[in-house]
């Protein structure tokens, strides 16, 4: 009963529910009035009957004191007044039967005498026993019978009325019910709905239409929360996926799933361009495939078995070969996917040809091992020509000076001592002998100077311009003390370099400017110090001979000369030497000037 | 008064002939000893009665090198004190360091022009034999 019950769909559950609670109670209430109506019905009834008895005892009393019968009748009679009276006896003191009443028309006998006194009550009648007394000592019986007729219709009418109510009742309660059970049922048979469309088609979009705010409302609009939460999940998920697949697919690195099998389980286009295979052809093939050989080496066994344990073989080059029978150079980077329980179901690897890089690598190696073979190879060669080059100088300066010496210390004696037997012109001969030999070795001088510029070693440290210019100019000035030159020297912020070098800059530049002011009126030489660019620019100028700037160029290349020798004496090695300082340093210079308007001489150099 | 020796070690001959010439010129009062190697000037130190006033001394000779020289004069106790002029055409700065490292007293380079070389020859005879004379006691 209780399982068919729960079988019941929900509605007819809640009707039945309904229905049933109201036919129940009416049917209590009924019950209820019908008896308590019956028992009032009794209450009553005793109360009249005993009242009744109670006459007839007391107008009988006499008569069965006097056993005379006729009286007794005559009092028994009286009761044919009352309609409900159905019969009445008077027992005598020894229990027979005295006098008897039975009204006409009453299908029954006087019933028998009941054993003791009060009421009895039966579906057809009520009987009454109550003493006889005379002079307070009983003498008698009087039974009173009264059919319960009335009592029976006046029931029959409350049971009818009750049934008529409890069908009406029960009626209007179903159609109620019906109406009401909608109400509950309607959104949970939308719930119900919803959820099945979900299950057979996984459709996340429906909603449930909302209700009220009592509980299934609240229901309702949770369940709707769960599907829209539900809904962003997959569609995010989905995106996740799609975007997952997208990256595989157009990964530039191979992807590929295996199987525990060592079996292809993912294939990317990019693994095809590097082994050859389409996806369809490599999903299930054994991955000896593309190993060296086409069967399991050594190598590949021990990182599949790492991997598998969970060791290691994250990253190993590998030798492949391609479906073409190519032998490709492989980078490959594995992971073993661990899922459930910790365990290992597949392994990811990415894998990179790298057989161009590697050559290329490998080309790149031999290349510098060839270039440094060959810079170790000139390095020695240079060292070694750099030692021939110091030999050679030391020589020069030995072994060139002494003819030299000779040429003009042999032409001085001559001059010195046998200018008598000379003619002027044999003696000027002699004189340009000698300052010839002088002049070559002032170059010597000079060449050794830019040589030891570019063969010393440097030890740069902060050094004072200014100072070291005064020096210079001092020196200048002793070497001839009758000209008057105007010198004017800044006072310079230090820069670094070397000190031996920088004093024979300063000295290539300002004996410069001291011999090319040499027919200048008001000689004037200048060490100007300047901030051009946030960098430090430092000028030799004079207002001397000057140059054609054509030329400017020209000026540092060693033997370039824009005077004559009369004109100005000079070897043309001195600015060539400042500028291979400057160059050392890691500076700069450059030359400014026109023809009879001086020179300046530019520089910058390195700050500490 | 005897004239004092200069001892000059020279093995270029146009050089030593310049050289006498230089001196000549410049007024010394002195008689020169040349040796033309290191050997024959250690010989002559040796077996001199007098020892010179002071030594020329060239740097680049045959056999022992100036330098060598040098040390030899300097480890021998009898020549220790003599001055030693070196009179060279190198203008290396480890030449100069090397010799005034030996004991040298001087260090002066050869000029090509000999009015300069004749400049130098005065000064040099001026204080070498006149200005800076040695004791007695030194030449002991």
């Amino acid at each position: 009963m209780r399982r068919r019950f729960a079988g019941l769909k929900l509605g007819t559950k809640l009707l039945l529910v309904i229905t049933g609670t109201s036919v129940l109670a009416l049917s209590l209430a009924c019950a209820g009035f019908i008896v308590y109506e019956i028992a009032a019905f009794r209450a009553r009834a005793g109360r009249d009957m005993d009242l009744r008895a109670a006459m007839l005892a007391a107008g009988g009393a006499p008569a069965l004191a006097f056993s005379d019968e006729k009286d007794a009748m005559k009092t028994l009679a009286l009761l044919r007044a009352d309609p409900h009276a159905a019969s009445a006896q008077f027992y005598a003191g020894d229990g027979s039967l005295f006098a008897s009443f039975v009204r006409e028309g009453a299908r029954e006998v006087p019933p028998p005498r009941p054993a003791s006194d009060g009421h009895v009550f039966s579906w057809e009648r009520q009987t009454t026993a109550s003493g006889v007394y005379l002079a307070g000592r009983r003498i008698g019986t009087v039974v009173l019978t009264r059919d319960l007729g009335e009592m029976r219709r006046s029931l029959a009418a409350v049971l009818s009325i009750s049934f008529v109510l409890l069908l009406g009742s029960s009626l209007a309660a179903l159609a109620i019910a019906a109406r009401l059970q909608r109400v509950i049922s309607e959104p949970i048979l939308d719930l119900t709905r919803a959820a099945e469309a979900i299950a057979e088609r996984g459709d996340y979009s429906s909603r449930v239409a909302a209700r009220g705010g009592d509980e299934l409302g609240v229901l309702v609009a949770a369940f709707n929360e769960m599907l829209a939460q539900i809904q962003r999940r997959e569609a995010a998920l989905r995106d996740s996926r799609q975007r997952l697949a997208l990256l595989v697919e157009s990964a530039p690195l191979g992807v590929i799933v295996w199987d525990l099998d060592f079996r292809v389980l993912e294939w990317n286009p990019a693994a095809e361009r590097i082994f050859g295979y389409p996806p369809g052809e490599a999903r299930g093939k054994e991955g000896t495939f593309i190993l060296s050989g086409r069967v399991w080496t050594a190598q590949a066994r021990a990182v599949w078995e790492d991997l598998l344990a969970r060791r290691g073989g994250a990253r190993f080059t590998n030798e492949n070969v391609a479906k073409d029978g190519r032998s490709i150079i492989c980078e490959w980077y594995n992971t073993p996917l661990v899922g459930a329980g910790n365990k290992v179901i597949a392994v990811a690897s990415m894998v990179d040809d790298v057989t161009e890089r590697k050559r290329a690598q490998d080309e790149l190696r031999s290349l510098t091992d060839q270039l440094e073979r060959r810079v170790a190879e000139r390095t020695a060669e240079l060292l070694a020509l750099n030692k021939e080059l110091e030999t050679f100088c030391y020589s020069v300066s030995h072994d060139l000076r002494a003819p030299l010496r000779a040429i003009n210390g042999f032409s001085s004696l001559l001059l010195a001592n046998y200018s008598g037997r000379l003619e002027p012109e044999g003696k000027a001969y002699l004189a340009r002998t000698a300052a010839a030999a002088r002049r070559m070795s002032e170059i010597i001088d000079d060449l050794l100077d830019l040589s030891r510029v570019t063969r010393t070693a440097m030890k740069p440290v902060p050094v004072d311009l200014g100072a070291l210019a005064r020096d210079v100019a001092a020196q200048l000035q002793a070497r001839e003390p009758e000209r008057r030159v105007e010198v004017v020297i800044d006072e310079c912020a230090p820069v670094l370099g070397d000190p031996n070098l920088l004093r024979l800059l300063l000295e290539n530049l300002l004996s410069n400017a001291w011999k090319f002011t040499s027919r200048t009126a008001a000689p004037r030489v200048e060490v100007r110090a300047r901030r051009e660019a946030g960098r430090a620019v430092y000028s030799v100028r004079d207002n001397g001979a000057g140059f054609d700037p054509a030329y400017a160029d020209k000026l540092f290349k060693p033997f370039t000369r824009l005077h004559t020798e009369a004109e100005f004496a000079g070897t043309g090695v001195g600015l060539a030497t400042a500028a291979r300082i400057i160059e050392r340093h890691g500076g700069r210079i450059w030359a400014e000037g026109a023809v009879g308007r001086g020179a300046a001489f530019h520089f910058i150099l390195p700050e500490p | 008064m005897r004239e004092k020796t200069i001892l000059l070690v020279e093995d270029n001959p146009d050089d030593a002939h310049l050289t006498l010439e230089a001196f000549k010129a410049a007024g010394v009062r002195a008689r020169f000893a040349v040796s033309t190697d290191g050997c024959a000037a250690l010989k002559y130190l040796r077996d001199a009665e007098e020892l010179p006033a002071f030594i020329l001394l060239d740097l680049n000779l045959p056999m022992l090198s100036g330098h060598e020289i040098l040390e030899r004069i300097r480890a021998d106790p009898g020549t220790k004190a003599v001055p030693v002029i070196i009179l060279t055409s190198s203008i290396e700065a480890a030449d100069l360091v090397r010799c005034y490292a030996l004991g040298a007293n001087s260090f002066v380079r050869k000029p090509v022009d000999f009015e300069q070389f004749l400049d130098t020859a005065r000064l040099l005879g001026r204080y070498w034999l006149e200005v800076n004379v040695a004791s007695p006691a030194g030449r002991a």
